[in-house]
C-alpha cells in the first residue's frame, strides 16, 4: 500500500478524528489502561535500545526481561492487549496508548501504512516472540527489503500468541464467473460416457502421450496403490534428507552454475554477453560484500570457459578474457580496499585464490591497493597473490620501484625477493641508500634470498648503513652467505669494519654481533687479530671500558671458532690481569670441553 | 470495521509447540498401537512407547493446563484442540491412527490427568483386539475399556458425518476466490513489468501468497478446487497461480513451514516469468508450434533468469524464484531443456514446479497441447514418466494430494450417476474412493449437489454404495468442472 492510498483510506476507512464513546469505552478498567499504556511505552524504549545494543549485550537482555515480564504481567492480568492501529495512534478501546505524528519514527504509522489496523497479544507469549515482534518492527524501514513490509515479515514468522488484522483491498475484489454447461449438456454426455464411446481422436502432436495414457492404464492394472501411492520409509527418509540438504544449498554457488549453464548455451555472441556481463554484475556485488569464494568462482568460470573441450565460438572466449581484464582492471579492484580495510574480513581464506585468478593487467592496481590496505593479513595474502602474478611480469613491479610512498616500495621489494628471480637484483641496489630504513631491510632481506652471487656482494655495503639493526643483519647475512661459498673477502669486510673509526662507538650488542659474524667465517685466520686484542694493554682509564667490551667481544669470536688453536689463545687469556676476562675466557674454554667431552 | 478486515496470523498460526508435542504424540500413540498388535499388554515392549507416551502427556499438560485428548474429524487430527498438519514426516502414523479411529467410529481419546503406565497398556491392547467389525464398534470399545478398569481414559463417538459442501463456507470460497483472482491479476501485472523492464516489486505477491498459503492450511480443498477452474482470458497467468498452489499443496504434504511454503509459491507462481518475452501470438497461437516458435518458447527458462536477476538482483528469494524458473522444464533426468552440458542437482523446489507445471498444462487446455487431459488421464500418463521426467517420489506425493481420481474429475459411478470428483481421500488404501458431487442422476437429468463420501460402506451390506466405473473426459463434452469448486 502507497502512502497516498493508505492516507485515502485513513480519511475513510479508520479517520484519525475522536471516536464516539462506547459502552466498553466507558467502562474500560483504568488500571488496564494504564498497564497497556507503560507497556507500549516500554516497547516503543525496547525497540530503541535494541538498536543501539547487540543481543549478548546486558543491556539488550535486561529490557528483554523485563518486556517479557510487563507482557506476562499484563496478559495474565486482563487476558490479553487488543490494540487499535490508526494512522499516527495506537488505541486501547478508545483512549490512546500512543501517538507520533512523525513518519519516521511513529510505530503506529508504519503499522497502519503496512495494511496493519489491528494488533492483538495474547496469554502465553513468549519471550521468543517478543523478541521476534521487536525484531520486525523495530527494522528501519530503509533496511527493509523492497518486498517486504510489516505484515509480510510478521506472517513470516508464524506468531502463535500475536495475531493482526490487515485492511483489505477492497477496490480489487474479483468474482469468477463460471461457464455452466449449455441446457442438455450434460444428459448428452452422460448418454456418450455411460455407453462407453471410444475416445475422441487426437492432434498428431498428442498421440505419443495418448499412446503413453493407454500402456500405463495398462501398467497400472497391474500395480497396487503401493506403487504409485503410499511412501515407504525410505521415501520418507530421502525427502527428509534433501529437504535439510536444501536448506544448506548454496544459492550463489546455484546461480553461477546456471549463467554457466547457459552460457554453454548462447552461441550468439550478444546473448553470451548479457550473460558474462550478469556474472560480472554478480562479482561487482561479491566484491563489495567482501564474498572472494563467490568471486573467485565467477572468475574460475572465465577461465574454465575458454578451454578448448568447452568448444565455444573465439569470438565468445575473446569476451570472457575481456571480462577477466575488467575483474583485474584498476576500478574493480580499487573496490576491494573498502572491503579489505574492515576490521574483521571474513572471506580473507579465498582473497588468494581470487586474487592470482587476475591477469597482469591487475598487477598495477592491485601494487595501488598495497598502498591503501591498513591490515597486515590482508597485505601479505595480496603480496604472495602478487608473487604469482608477476613471476613472470617482474618488469611491471620494478617500474613501481620509484614510487614515494616508501611502504609500496617495501612490499614490492618483499614481492620481488619472493618471486626469486635474480634479473631484479640491480633494480634493487638502487634502493641501498633509500631514506627509509624499512626499504634498505628489506632490500637487504631480498639479496640473502635472491640466487646468485651478484645479490650477495650487495650485502657488504649495508655494514655501513646508518642504522644498527640493518648492520647487524648485514653481518649475520654475510657471515650466513660466506659459510654457504656465495661471498668472497667477508672477513676482510668484517675486519675493516671493526678496524674502522666508528665502530668503537657503537653499541656493545652490535659489537658482539659483528665478532659473532667473524667468528663464524674467520677460523683460524682471525687468531692473530683476537690474541692482539685480548693482550692490548690500555693505559688511560678513561678508554677502559671500551676496551673489555672489545675483549669480551673477542673471547665470543674465539668461541665461535672453536679450533684447538682458538682455545690456545683462550688459554692464554686466563692469564691476564683483568679478572672479568680471566673469568670470561675460563668459561667459555669450560664450555668448549664440555662440548668436546 | 470488522468487515472490512480479513484475519491474520492467528486461524492460520496452531501454537507450533502444542503441534509439534502433538506430532510426536500421535506417533507414539501409532508405535503403542503397532507394538500391542503383536505383544501382550504385559509385555516389556510396550514399556519404552508407553514411557514415551506418558512423558509428551506431561509436556503438553504442563503447555497446555489441561488434559490431554486426541479427536479426530473428518481427515483431520486435532491434539488438545489443536489441529496438526500431516505432513510427509508423520503421514503414515496419522493416517493409521485416524483410519484406527474411523474403524471404531471413535471421535476422541481423552487422557486425564492420573492416566498410568498400566491403563495405557490395557487400552491399546483392547483397542487394537477388539474386533471393528462387531457392531457398533464404538459401544463394544467402550463397554471393555470400563470392562477392564480403566479409568484415567475415556473415549467419545465419533460425530455423524458432515456434508462436505456445508463445512466450506461461502465467505471462505468468496474469499478464496478473490485470493485466486487477484493474484491472476498481481502475475500479469508483474509480467508486464518485466515485459517493460520495470522494476518489479514482489510485496504484493507476497502478501496474496501468504493469503493462499494460510488458505490452503485450513482449507486445502477449496484452494485446490480453484486450479481446476479454466479461466481461458487469462489463461496464461492462471497457470502460474494454479502451478503455485499445487506446488504449495506438495510443499505442504513435505512439512514445509510457512515461511519455506511461501517462498516455494512465489517461485512456482512466477516459474514463466520468461516467457514475457515470448510474443504473444505464440503463447496464444490455436494450433501447434513451428519448429522455430518451439525454438523461442524453449529460450523462456533461460529469459525469466536473464530479467530476474536484472529487475530483482540476488536476495535469496529472488534466486530461489530464478532456480525454480530456470528448472522447471528440466526432467529429473536433466533431459527436457534447456539443453544442460554439465550435471547438476535439481533443487527441490525445481523438481516440484515441473512436476505441477507439466500437471497443470497437460489438463488445461491452452499450453503445448490444444486439446486437455482429463486429470486422471494426465496424472496417469505422468506416472509412467515416474522416475524418468519426475521425481517419483514427489509423484507419490502429488498422487496423494489429487487422489487416484484427481480433483476435478468427472466420473461415472457404479449407481449409474454422474459426479465430480471435489475432495480425495487420503487414506493410501481408500485412493479410489474420494468424495463426488453428483451432477446427473442415473438417467442422466441433471442435479444440483448432493455430495457422496465414497469411502463409506453401506452399514446393512457392509460393502460400498457407490464406486467410481470410469472416468470422462470433461472437455470433450464442453463441462467446465471448475463450476463445482465456487
Amino acid at each position: 500500500m502507497d502512502l497516498e492510498s493508505a492516507e485515502q483510506e485513513g480519511n475513510t476507512d479508520f479517520g484519525t478524528g475522536p471516536h464516539p464513546p462506547q459502552a466498553d469505552d466507558l467502562e474500560m478498567d483504568k488500571e488496564e489502561f494504564r498497564s497497556a499504556k507503560e507497556l507500549i511505552q516500554f516497547l516503543i524504549k525496547t525497540t530503541r535500545t535494541f538498536k543501539i545494543y547487540l543481543y549478548n549485550n546486558p543491556i539488550h537482555q535486561k529490557f528483554l526481561t523485563e518486556m517479557n515480564a510487563k507482557f506476562d504481567k499484563h496478559l495474565t492480568t486482563y487476558g490479553g492487549l487488543k490494540i487499535q492501529v490508526q494512522q499516527h495512534k495506537l488505541l486501547l478501546g478508545n483512549e490512546v496508548l500512543y501517538e507520533n505524528t512523525s513518519r519516521m519514527e511513529s510505530l503506529a504509522f508504519r503499522l497502519y501504512i503496512d495494511g496493519i489496523r489491528e494488533l492483538s497479544f495474547h496469554e502465553g507469549l513468549e519471550q521468543g516472540e517478543i523478541m521476534s515482534f521487536l525484531e520486525v518492527v523495530g527494522k528501519d524501514s530503509s533496511q527493509t527489503h523492497l518486498d517486504d513490509d510489516m505484515t509480510t515479515l510478521l506472517w513470516e514468522k508464524g506468531f502463535s500468541h500475536i495475531t493482526y488484522q490487515v485492511a483489505k483491498d477492497s477496490a480489487q475484489r474479483v468474482e469468477i464467473q463460471a461457464v455452466a454447461p449449455p441446457p442438455g449438456q450434460l444428459t448428452k454426455a452422460f448418454m456418450e460416457e455411460v455407453q462407453a464411446g471410444e475416445e475422441q481422436p487426437q492432434s498428431a502432436a498428442l498421440t505419443e502421450i495418448r499412446q503413453g495414457v493407454r500402456a500405463t492404464e495398462q501398467d497400472l492394472q497391474n500395480l497396487t496403490y503401493q506403487n504409485v501411492y503410499a511412501l515407504t520409509e525410505e521415501d520418507i527418509a530421502k525427502v527428509k534428507h534433501e529437504m535439510q540438504a536444501e536448506e544448506e544449498r548454496d544459492l550463489l554457488a546455484e546461480m553461477i552454475q546456471i549463467l554457466t549453464a547457459i552460457l554453454q548455451i548462447e552461441e550468439d555472441l550478444k546473448n553470451f554477453e548479457e550473460v558474462v556481463r550478469i556474472l560480472q554484475d554478480m562479482l561487482d556485488l561479491m566484491i563489495r560484500r567482501g564474498d572472494f569464494y563467490h568471486g573467485r568462482r565467477i572468475i574460475e568460470v572465465f577461465w574454465e570457459l575458454q578451454s578448448p573441450e568447452k568448444g565455444l565460438p573465439e569470438k565468445n572466449k575473446e569476451a570472457l578474457k575481456t571480462a577477466i581484464d575488467w575483474a583485474g582492471g584498476a576500478e574493480r579492484i580499487e573496490k576491494l580496499t573498502a572491503v579489505l580495510n574492515l576490521e574483521e574480513v571474513k572471506d580473507l581464506d579465498h582473497l588468494y585464490a581470487y586474487l592470482i585468478l587476475h591477469h597482469k593487467n591487475a598487477i598495477d592496481p592491485l601494487t595501488d591497493l598495497l598502498g591503501s590496505l591498513k591490515n597486515m593479513k590482508p597485505r601479505r595474502i595480496l603480496c604472495d597473490a602478487m608473487v604469482e602474478l608477476a613471476r613472470e611480469e617482474t618488469e611491471i613491479l620494478t617500474r613501481r620501484l620509484k614510487d614515494r610512498r616508501w611502504y609500496i616500495v617495501r612490499n614490492i621489494v618483499y614481492i620481488l625477493s619472493k618471486i626469486g628471480n635474480e634479473r631484479v637484483v640491480d633494480d634493487l641496489s638502487a634502493l641501498i641508500q633509500h631514506s627509509e630504513s624499512q626499504v634498505r631491510k628489506e632490500v637487504l632481506r631480498a639479496f640473502e634470498v635472491l640466487p646468485g652471487s651478484k645479490a650477495k656482494q650487495h650485502l657488504v655495503k649495508f655494514l655501513m648503513d646508518e642504522e644498527s639493526s640493518i648492520r647487524i643483519l648485514a653481518a649475520r647475512s654475510l657471515a650466513q652467505s660466506a659459510l654457504g661459498g656465495k661471498v668472497a673477502g667477508t672477513v676482510e669486510h668484517l675486519l675493516q669494519t671493526i678496524e674502522g673509526s666508528k665502530f668503537n662507538n657503537r653499541d656493545l650488542y652490535e659489537k658482539k654481533e659483528i665478532f659473532d659474524a667473524l667468528g663464524q667465517v674467520g677460523g683460524n685466520v682471525i687468531l692473530p687479530f683476537m690474541r692482539k686484542i685480548l693482550k692490548e694493554q690500555v693505559w688511560f682509564k678513561l678508554h677502559k671500558g671500551r676496551h673489555e667490551e672489545l675483549k669480551l667481544c673477542a673471547i665470543i669470536a674465539l668461541k665461535r671458532v672453536k679450533t684447538p688453536e682458538a682455545v690456545n689463545v683462550l688459554k692464554e687469556g686466563l692469564a691476564l690481569k683483568n679478572k672479568n676476562i680471566r673469568e670470561a675466557c675460563a668459561r667459555v674454554i669450560g664450555e668448549l670441553e664440555t662440548n668436546q667431552g | 470495521m470488522e468487515g472490512s478486515l480479513k484475519e491474520g496470523s492467528k486461524q492460520h498460526s496452531p501454537n507450533e509447540k502444542i503441534a509439534q508435542l502433538g506430532k510426536r504424540l500421535i506417533n507414539q500413540f501409532f508405535i503403542l498401537l503397532k507394538t500391542a498388535q503383536i505383544h501382550d499388554s504385559g509385555n516389556v515392549a510396550l514399556s519404552q512407547p508407553v514411557e514415551n507416551l506418558l512423558a509428551i502427556m506431561q509436556e503438553l499438560r504442563s503447555e497446555t493446563g489441561t488434559d490431554v485428548s486426541i479427536q479426530v474429524e473428518d481427515d483431520h487430527i486435532f491434539v488438545n484442540e489443536t489441529k496438526l498438519k500431516m505432513d510427509i514426516e508423520g503421514f503414515i502414523s496419522f493416517i493409521a491412527v485416524i483410519e484406527e479411529f474411523k474403524k471404531r467410529q471413535m471421535g476422541g481419546i481423552h487422557f486425564k490427568t492420573e492416566v498410568n503406565g498400566s491403563d495405557l497398556r490395557k487400552f491399546a491392547w483392547t483397542m487394537i483386539h477388539l474386533d471393528p467389525k462387531q457392531t457398533p464398534p464404538f459401544q463394544m470399545l467402550n463397554e471393555e475399556i470400563i470392562k477392564q478398569g480403566i479409568s484415567s481414559i475415556e473415549i467419545e463417538p465419533m460425530e455423524t458425518q458432515k456434508e462436505v459442501v456445508s463445512e466450506v463456507t461461502t465467505d471462505t470460497k468468496q474469499t478464496a476466490q478473490n485470493t485466486y483472482m487477484r493474484t491472476v491479476s498481481i502475475v500479469s501485472e508483474v509480467m508486464e513489468s518485466v515485459k517493460l523492464r520495470q522494476s518489479v516489486s514482489l510485496r504484493k505477491s507476497k502478501r496474496l501468497v501468504q493469503t493462499l498459503v494460510d488458505m490452503l492450511l485450513q482449507d486445502e480443498t477449496t484452494i485446490l478446487g480453484l486450479t481446476t477452474l479454466r479461466i481461458h482470458d487469462e489463461y496464461t497467468y492462471a497457470h502460474c497461480v494454479n502451478v503455485g498452489i499445487l506446488a504449495m499443496a506438495i510443499g505442504q504434504r513435505l512439512g514445509y513451514n510457512r515461511k519455506r511454503l511461501g517462498e516455494l509459491g512465489l517461485s512456482a507462481i512466477f516459474h514463466d516469468i520468461g516467457k514475457a518475452d515470448v510474443p504473444l501470438e505464440i503463447l496464444n497461437k490455436p494450433s501447434e508450434f513451428t519448429e522455430e516458435e518451439w525454438k523461442i518458447m524453449r529460450r523462456h527458462p533461460i529469459l525469466g533468469v536473464k530479467h530476474l536477476i536484472k529487475l530483482k538482483g540476488l536476495d535469496d528469494l529472488a534466486m530461489k524464484i530464478i532456480i525454480g524458473g530456470f528448472e522447471h522444464h528440466l526432467n529429473y533426468d536433466l533431459s527436457g531443456y534447456p539443453k544442460l552440458n554439465t550435471k547438476r542437482n535439481l533443487t527441490l523446489f525445481g523438481r516440484i514446479i515441473s512436476l505441477v507445471d507439466c500437471y497443470d498444462a497437460l489438463t488445461s487446455s491452452r499450453v503445448y497441447n490444444r486439446i486437455p487431459f482429463p486429470p486422471d488421464k494426465a496424472l496417469k500418463f505422468m506416472l509412467s514418466k515416474s522416475g524418468k521426467a519426475f521425481d517419483p517420489i514427489l509423484m507419490k506425493i502429488f498422487v496423494n494430494c489429487l487422489g487416484i481420481y484427481p480433483l476435478g474429475s468427472l466420473v461415472v459411478l457404479s449407481t449409474g450417476e454422474m459426479g465430480v470428483v471435489i475432495q480425495t481421500n487420503p487414506h493410501p488404501d481408500k485412493a479410489d474412493r474420494p468424495k463426488v458431487k453428483l451432477i446427473t442422476d442415473c438417467q442422466g437429468n441433471e442435479k444440483e449437489g448432493q455430495v457422496l463420501d465414497l469411502s463409506l460402506i453401506d452399514p446393512n451390506t457392509q460393502s460400498y454404495p457407490h464406486s467410481i466405473t470410469k472416468t470422462v473426459d470433461a472437455h470433450k463434452h464442453g463441462i467446465e468442472v471448475g463450476r463445482y469448486f465456487i
